[in-house]
Order: structure tokens, then sequence, then C-alpha cells
């Protein structure tokens, strides 16, 4: 895939296996510019690997990964940090810092790379909690929210900075539908309001199908289909249609990858199967 | 025999490793010092979180360690009608010995173990993570102001400890056994050498500091993600401060007092 200016995140054949397993394969894609973009695919298929190899937390072991014009891999450790300021992350846990309450927690990143005065902070924190509803919320501390109002909060914080894109880890999951629908507007409204790039990356198909612009299905270590919603939809594959369909066995097997099952019954031997050789305590 | 020698292999392996991580980590923590310096705000709230709230158990272990060293002593020392030297004997065992190690070893179990536990956790619930991807450095941001908090904590805590186990001794000493007081002093006056005792002793305290801290938040730092992976590391860190401390010590005291 060329790297073309109206892209923000272009990544080339990249390669990189992790604990001795291959995790990506030859992944190419491209991010275009004020979308929102889905990355979805089964658990385990290096959605979240992804999303760590566009914010240099690592490297691919072969292949070309640009991010706003800048090849991440080549950054010393300033300007991997200058980029990052430009970019906004919203982890599954929210990743909120506990000691701190909600405002602080959104506070957070100006107080760290600005020398903001007080008034002009707080009025930065509270639009940007307005923003997603929680206003009312500032004082709480983390361990008092739901689950759907941390995410809110991460969210908040993720965007305080202005960025120019935000990477949606998992935004969905273990939500109750009205926090869904809430995150599902949020990350729509916000993409427009504020004019950035949004990357979301989750499992969950009807939400990433309503928001996204594009949509990219990983499997097996590579792109497997990209297009418009619709364009997936009607792609016509098979481990594709398993997917958005849901169905248990198909293209991606139910069984993980096992010696055969009556061999291994008659098999009398329990040596590979000591828990405490394999740690299995709890 | 074999898989005695291939375990101990791969065990020195991890522990050379862990090493050569532990080193690196100092460095980078020892680079970033210039800039921590400028927000000294979070240095002083660790020497608050890690010094100031291992006071009370410092002060009150200091207190009947000096009294019981005082109990030993005179007891010895009455047998040879030398209980004048009761005060020198306090004195001298807590400023070359017990003073930094003690301080040590209840530095490692009470603030060394919340470190290591604090930072391993902020790691398992991907607080770290966050700041990294927030262009926030979090060894500049967590770790360094607690490494220092604790490499500042320990001397003071051992001098204070001394102060207070020597005051321990005191009270015991003169107004419980009727050791005279103006003895008591004035042998500690005479005995006690100012470079020779009192700065070797701040000196061990001082890399019991350096070595604690290091390992406090390098083994919450390098800790695995998971509720046993932050258990182990703060047993961890307890038991390999208390080792670091005694191994260290014996070192030291034969270096300096040969």
């Amino acid at each position: 895939m060329k790297p073309e200016p109206e892209n923000i995140v272009t990544l080339t054949d990249i390669y990189l296996q992790r604990a001795g397993k291959p995790v990506l394969t030859g992944l190419s894609l491209a991010v275009p510019r004020n979308s929102v973009t889905a990355v979805i695919g089964p658990s385990g298929v290096g959605k979240t690997t992804l999303l760590e190899l566009i914010g240099g937390r690592l490297s691919p072991d072969k292949g070309y990964l640009l991010v706003d014009g800048l090849s991440v891999p080549d950054l010393g450790r300033r300007e991997l940090f200058a980029l990052r300021k430009k970019l906004g992350m919203l982890f599954q846990s929210g990743a909120l810092l506990n000691d701190l309450d909600v405002y602080e927690n959104i506070a957070f990143p100006l107080r760290e790379h600005t020398a903001l005065p007080e008034p002009v902070l707080r009025q930065l924190v509270l639009m940007k909690l307005e923003l997603v509803g929680l206003r009312g919320a500032r004082r709480l501390k983390p361990a008092e929210l739901s689950g759907g109002m941390t995410r809110r909060v991460a969210l908040a914080r993720a965007i305080v900075m202005d960025p120019v894109m935000v990477m949606y880890d998992e935004p969905f999951t273990g939500l109750d539908p009205i926090s869904k629908a809430i995150i599902v507007k949020l990350i729509k409204q916000l993409n427009t309001i504020l004019g950035m790039t949004s990357i979301v990356v989750t499992h969950d198909v009807h939400e990433a199908m309503q928001i996204a612009d594009f949509v990219y299905m990983l499997g097996q270590g590579k792109v497997l289909a990209c297009g418009t919603p619709d364009e997936i939809k009607n792609s016509g594959r098979e481990d594709v249609s398993q997917f958005l369909q849901g169905q248990a066995d198909g293209p991606v097997p139910f069984h993980y990858p096992a010696d055969d099952y009556f061999a291994d019954l008659l098999d009398g031997s329990s040596n590979n199967d000591d828990a405490s050789k394999t740690g299995g305590t709890v | 025999m074999i898989s005695v020698v291939r375990r101990t292999g791969a065990v020195s392996l991890v522990v050379f490793a862990a090493t050569g991580r532990a080193c690196m980590l100092l460095m980078q923590m020892l680079y970033s010092i210039p800039s921590a310096i400028r927000r000294y705000g979070l240095l002083i709230e660790q020497l608050y979180r890690v010094g100031v709230l291992t006071l009370p158990i410092i002060i009150v272990a200091a207190l009947f360690v000096g009294m019981v060293l005082a109990l030993q002593g005179y007891n010895t020392l009455v047998d040879f009608g030398a209980e004048s030297s009761l005060g020198l004997l306090v004195a001298l065992s807590l400023t070359r010995e017990l003073g930094p190690v003690l301080a040590g070893l209840l530095f490692a179990g009470r603030a060394g173990a919340a470190l290591t536990a604090e930072i391993g956790l902020m790691k398992a619930t991907e607080q770290l993570a966050g700041m990294e991807m927030m262009a926030v450095d979090p060894v500049w941001r967590i770790l360094l102001p607690r490494f220092l908090a604790g490499v500042l904590s320990v001397p003071l805590l051992a001098v204070l400890f001394t102060a207070v186990g020597i005051f321990g001794g005191y009270i015991l000493g003169v107004d419980v056994l009727g050791v005279d007081q103006g003895v008591f002093w004035s042998a500690m006056q005479q005995g006690v050498d100012f470079q020779q005792d009192v700065m070797n002793g701040l000196l061990k305290s001082l890399v019991f500091g350096v070595l604690i801290s290091l390992i406090a938040v390098f083994m919450g730092y390098d800790a695995s993600p998971t509720p046993a992976g932050v258990s182990t590391a703060t047993t961890l860190t307890v038991v390999l401060s208390s080792l670091v401390v005694l191994v260290m010590d014996f070192c030291l005291t034969s270096m300096m007092f040969q």
C-alpha cells in the first residue's frame, strides 16, 4: 500500500512475532485521514498488537510503518514522544490513574505537557467532560465509576490534547447496551466535531459497521477483507461470513490445535497435564 | 546431574538478565535526574509517603532495640565492673551496625514492598502503558521520584534510628539500671569517632538506600502484569533487599573497619 498524504497511517508488509509465534504475517493497510476506520476480527488475531505498533510500543520485525508521515520504528525516543502527543489512545481497561479523581485524570496530560494557567486548564477539562456527559462526575474516583463511565472518562482524557488521531482498543467490550450506544455516538460525534481520525479495534461487528467509514477484517496475521461496511457484508468470503454471522465452526475452527483426540485419551501418562508443571494453581 | 547443571544455567541466565535490566533502569533514572529536579514537588510527595510514613515503625523499633542493647550490655559489663562503658557500647553498636542495617531492613519491609506493589499494580492495570501513550515517561514520572525518595530517606531514617536507639539505651541504662548520667555520655563522647563511626554508618545506609530502592522500583516495573506476578515481585523485593543489606553490610564493614 502506497504512503499517500491522505492516509494518516500506512502499514506495508508488516511481519511480527511474539513469544516465538507469528502474529502478523505480511499485514498491509492504510487509514484515511478524518475517517472512522474499524479493524475487526476474532480475538487473538493481532488487532491490539496493530495499535501497539502504530503507537510505537512495539517494533515490527519487517515492513514499513508510517504514522503522520513518520516512520515509527525509526523514531528516537524524543521524536516518538512528540508523535504520541498528537495521538490519543483509549485502552480497553480505561487505564485511568487510580489515585487521581476524574478531573485530575483528564488534566494529567495537560499538566505534564503544558504550562497552562489553572483557569484555562479547568475550562479545557470541563469542556471535554461536558462532551462525554460527565461534568457532574468530576470529583469521583475511578473506583466509583461504572464500566461505561470509566470508558467515557478515558475518552475525555484521550482527546484532551486535541489529537489528530484516536485509537480505540475494544471500546464496546463489557458494556451494557446503553453505555455501548453512548460510546458509539461519542466516537462518531467526536470524529466529526474535532475533525480527527479514529481507528476502532473491535470484535463487536454491529457497532463497528454502524460507525465505520472503512473496515478492515484481520485473520491469520493479515487483512482478509477491506472496504466499506456494505462491501465487507457482501464480500462472499466464508471466513468473513463466519465472523459476521457469529458461527461457532467454520474456517476459524472450534478446536484449538491439538494431538489426535483418541490417542490423547488412550495415552496413560499424565506428565503433560501436571498442573504443577504448567503453573496451574489458583 | 545434567538436569541440575541445566537448571543452574537457566536460573543464572535469568538472574544475569534481570541484573542487566536493573542496571539499565538505574542508568535511565540517573540520566533523568536533572529533569526530575525541576519537578521537585513529585519528590517531596514521595519523601512523605516513603520516608515520613516509615517514621513510626523506625522510632518504636529503635527505642526497643536501644533498651535491649542497654539491658544485655549492662548485664555483661557489670560482671567486669565496666558498666561505665555502657553508653559507648550502645552508641557504637547503633552507629556502626544496627542503625543502618535495621533501618534498611525495616524500610525494605514497609516502604520497599509498598513501592513494588504500587508500581506492579500500575503496570497490571495498564496505567504505565497509558502514560507512555500520553507521551509521559513512566520511568521519569513514577519510578524516579520513588527511587530518589528511597535513596534520601534511608540515611535519614538510619540517623534517626541511631539517635532514638541511644535515647532508649539512656532511659534504661541511666534511669532504670542506675548508670551515672555523666559517665554514660562522656564514654560515648570519647569513644565514638565522627569520621570512622558516624560517617561510615551514614555511608552504609546510603548504599543500602540505593540498593533497596532500586530493587523495589525494578521489581515493580519488571513484574508480570498478573496478581501472581505482583505478589511474587513484592515478596522478592523484601527477600532480596534483606539479603543484599546483610551481605553488603558484611562487605562494607570488612572494608571500613579492618
